[in-house]
């Protein structure tokens, strides 16, 4: 016989074999895991059809008319993952961990109750969302680099429109080319300590706050490379002002173990902002109303802030727009750094309704 | 229009030419940006100081993860210069096709063949980049646009509408000769246009230095505690790094290992200094200072300069708690800070630390909390790096003499872009060098 013939039947042979083999562990029982010798044990009979029926001994509970042994349920401890099985008592599944109520960054009561803010942050969530490359994180407004959110608002016509719904928003004007861009000389003393006392003010809305967008303006005028460079000093001048507000008092550890993330971005000097939608969108309740809280038009000394209340009061000259002042006040309200705490990232579970609570508020007297 | 009408209109249009004028006007463009990478690769690597980090910057993307990737180079020379001479190969065949009945009609064949060659490498490089590199170049996507152009168009020049085309089976079957002498002419216009590359980007290399667009030291360099290496080192890097920036991570593995794996060619020694782009100590710099970086500030890169310190100074293990630390960027979580008190602990306990990471007292925190000294010495490390304006991560090559810095002779800086080789070089240079008395 041939050699190749050989070994052609030979291969032919031991596929064969293979192939019987993984048929026969197919079809029998091997391999199976054997079933428990139950025997021994009588069966309990039991009738679920009424309460007295359906008692059964500790450990097994009524199946139609059988008691059957309760399965024990696999629960993981405290930082495992929770995907694939329940938490243990006491313990809540959180961000597909298992984790002590104590640990859970649970969704700030104002943004349960605040419907317009709970959509802005669903929706800053969504956007923020559709730009990640991590399918496995949660839908949140946090994972967005400032890059992220900078490109995010300059695809977005109505992205001020979208921030208006964030309470606590404030915004900080700088008089034209300050801080200089190669001294430090701005703010002076007198008119730090003027911009902390006002920033103070919010100081309750910052801290509660997430994250926080520091977006920068720049007045239409001028090179766009200087108007980038102030833009980006505000910003910084800002961020260090906010950040010695929310901290003061607390030691880097305790600082650094709850710091909120401060997101700082510029947008382009091409796209002003109209003074009259500045005061609808940062300065007025979205309703159109004052905004409750401390005056959300910050500046650098006492008489700017007077000028700007009183031009951005006068619908007059909001409406005027081919005149020097109207002119004038564009420039002065483009220059600015718009300051929006954001008090939750949509991806916080909802704390569980207390049902006591909740019966108690029905309860009269 | 009817259907006659409209073919005499594209005859009378000659879409073939101006299709094959389309394709040399894309292959000047491919050729430009292939220029244009060639040059952003040697700067990368023959005067790092000069090339900005990621190599280019347009938007969010940035050069730096293609350039710096093994496709990047093939036999020796940037892909980039084979990308030129092809491109030129491009150009050259389209505008034979603007002559007609150039290689006996088969210009239009050949074009199409190249243009096809051009669009299969860059889908390759394109699914290599999609797969295994972080952040897609964009003047390489142009050239992956480029590419498409110019099949399209070389389609048009081959496969006129309403014109007569040649099969490649007519042209292999008729006009064989006609086509090996246009492969012959285009593959010398491919050798040389490389060829003159290969000289040109070699022999640049010799005139110029690494050290070309480095930073100026003033002043002597500040005291740094944490040491790694050699006992008795012939050359200290003094590296800077900011914990919270991912090319410092990259920067302190490689040394790290080359260390680790005695890459050096004489004993060294590595020293710690600390940049991190946030202000420390916040009354040392002013409120709008230019260095800080919120995403710096926002992973807290104070707080694992002054942990390294400090557990330098309580146990004497800082290095290894910045290997530690370092580690948590592949923990890293986007909403969530990269360095907490709490990750440190932990960190800090896992190399044997008896401190209880829970307490806010515990001695680690206690002096990260209280100690000026370590807070004082990282403002001066910060303070140096700022005013000649390094770039996290900067390694500063110096010449050691009984265990110091030898600060008679300059040290030779390097950055992330520098290649090891440079950096063993420098050292090489530093540890060689004969002091003038």
């Amino acid at each position: 016989m041939d050699t190749m013939l050989k070994i052609l039947l030979a291969f032919a042979g031991v596929l064969a074999l293979t192939i019987a083999a993984v048929v026969y562990m197919a079809v029998s029982d091997v391999g199976r895991r054997p079933i428990p010798e139950t025997s021994s044990d009588p069966v309990v009979r039991c009738d679920a059809s009424s309460f007295e029926g359906a008692i059964c001994p500790d450990n097994f509970y009524c199946q139609y008319d059988t008691c059957v042994p309760v399965e024990p349920v696999t629960t993981c401890a405290e930082g495992e993952s929770c995907r694939e099985c329940e938490c243990d008592t006491g313990l809540v599944c959180y961000q597909f961990r298992c984790t002590a109520p104590s640990r859970v960054d649970w969704k700030p009561l104002v943004c349960e109750e605040d419907e317009r803010l709970s959509k802005a942050v669903a929706t800053l969530a969504d956007k923020c969302n559709k730009r990640k490359k991590n399918i496995d994180e949660l839908a949140s407004a946090g994972s967005c680099t400032p890059a992220d959110w900078e490109m995010l608002a300059m695809e977005d016509a109505e992205f001020d429109l979208l921030l208006a719904a964030f309470p606590g928003r404030f915004a900080v004007h700088f008089p034209p080319g300050r801080p200089f861009l190669k001294s430090d000389a701005w703010p002076s003393p007198v008119e730090r300590d003027h911009l902390i006392r006002q920033i103070q003010g919010f100081r309750g809305t910052l801290r509660a706050a997430k994250q926080i967008f520091v977006i920068g303006r720049a007045s239409p005028d001028g090179a766009s490379s200087t108007n980038h460079s102030l833009a980006v000093r505000r910003m910084n001048l800002l961020s260090s002002l906010i950040e010695a507000v929310i901290y003061e008092g607390m030691t880097p550890t305790q600082r650094d173990q709850q710091r909120i993330r401060i997101r700082s971005f510029s947008l382009p000097t091409d796209r002003p902002i109209q003074p009259k939608t500045y005061r609808a969108t940062y300065l007025l309740d979205p309703g159109g109303g004052a905004r409750v809280g401390p005056d959300p038009l910050v500046t650098w000394d006492d008489a700017s802030r007077e000028w700007f209340a009183a031009s951005l009061a006068n619908e007059a000259l909001l409406s005027a727009t081919n005149t020097g002042d109207w002119q004038r006040l564009n420039g002065a309200v483009n220059r600015v750094v718009l300051v929006i705490p954001i008090p939750c990232l949509g991806d916080e579970p909802t704390r569980p309704r207390q049902v006591l609570q909740e019966a108690a508020k029905g309860v009269p007297g | 229009m009817t259907t006659g009408q409209t073919s005499v209109f594209l005859r009378l249009l000659d879409v073939q030419r101006i299709a094959a004028a389309f394709c040399a006007l894309f292959g000047l463009v491919g050729i430009g940006l292939s220029i244009h990478l060639t040059r952003l690769k040697f700067q990368m690597l023959y005067t790092p100081c000069k090339s900005a980090y990621g190599g280019c910057r347009v938007g969010g993307l940035t050069c730096d993860d293609a350039l710096g990737s093994s496709w990047s180079m093939v036999l020796g020379m940037p892909i980039s210069v084979w990308g030129a001479g092809f491109y030129l190969t491009i150009t050259v065949a389209a505008a034979m096709v603007l002559r007609r009945d150039s290689f006996g009609g088969t210009a239009a064949n050949l074009l199409i063949a190249l243009t096809m060659f051009a669009v299969l490498v860059s889908a390759a490089l394109a699914g290599y980049t999609a797969v295994a590199l972080p952040s897609p170049c964009p003047f390489c996507m142009a050239l992956y646009a480029v590419a498409v152009l110019a099949l399209v168009s070389a389609w048009l020049a081959w496969r006129p509408p309403g014109g007569t085309w040649l099969t490649f089976r007519q042209m292999a079957q008729e006009r064989l000769a006609d086509a090996l002498d246009g492969v012959f002419a285009l593959s010398l216009v491919m050798v040389a246009s490389t060829g003159i590359q290969a000289l040109g980007y070699h022999g640049f290399r010799n005139l110029v230095d690494a050290q070309d667009g480095c930073p100026e030291l003033a002043e002597d360099l500040p005291e740094a505690t944490i040491h790694a290496g050699a006992g008795s080192p012939r050359a200290i890097l003094a590296l800077f790094v900011d914990m919270t920036c991912s090319k410092c991570l990259s920067e302190f593995k490689r040394l790290g290992s080359a260390l680790r794996d005695e890459q050096f060619p004489v004993p060294v020694q590595l020293w710690i200094y600390h940049m991190p782009r946030q202000a420390c100590d916040t009354s040392a710099f002013p409120d709008t200072w230019d260095r800080k970086d919120n995403d710096a500030a926002n992973n807290n890169a104070c707080l694992a300069a002054l942990a390294a310190e400090c557990m330098e100074k309580l146990e004497g293990r800082g290095f290894l708690l910045m290997d530690g630390m370092f580690a948590l960027h592949g923990e890293r979580q986007a909403s969530a800070a990269l360095f907490t008190p709490e990750r440190i602990a932990n960190r800090a306990v896992e190399l044997g630390m008896n401190i209880d990471p829970d307490d806010p007292h515990n001695p680690l925190f206690r002096c990260i909390d209280g100690d000026k000294e370590v807070l004082e010495r990282i403002t001066a490390h910060q303070k140096y790096s700022d005013r000649p304006g390094f770039m996290p991560p900067t390694v500063l090559v110096y010449r050691a003499e009984a265990g110091a810095l030898d600060l008679r002779r300059k040290p030779l800086v390097a950055n992330a872009n520098t290649s090891l080789n440079t950096i063993l070089d420098y050292v090489r240079t530093q540890a060689e060098a004969e002091l003038q008395p």
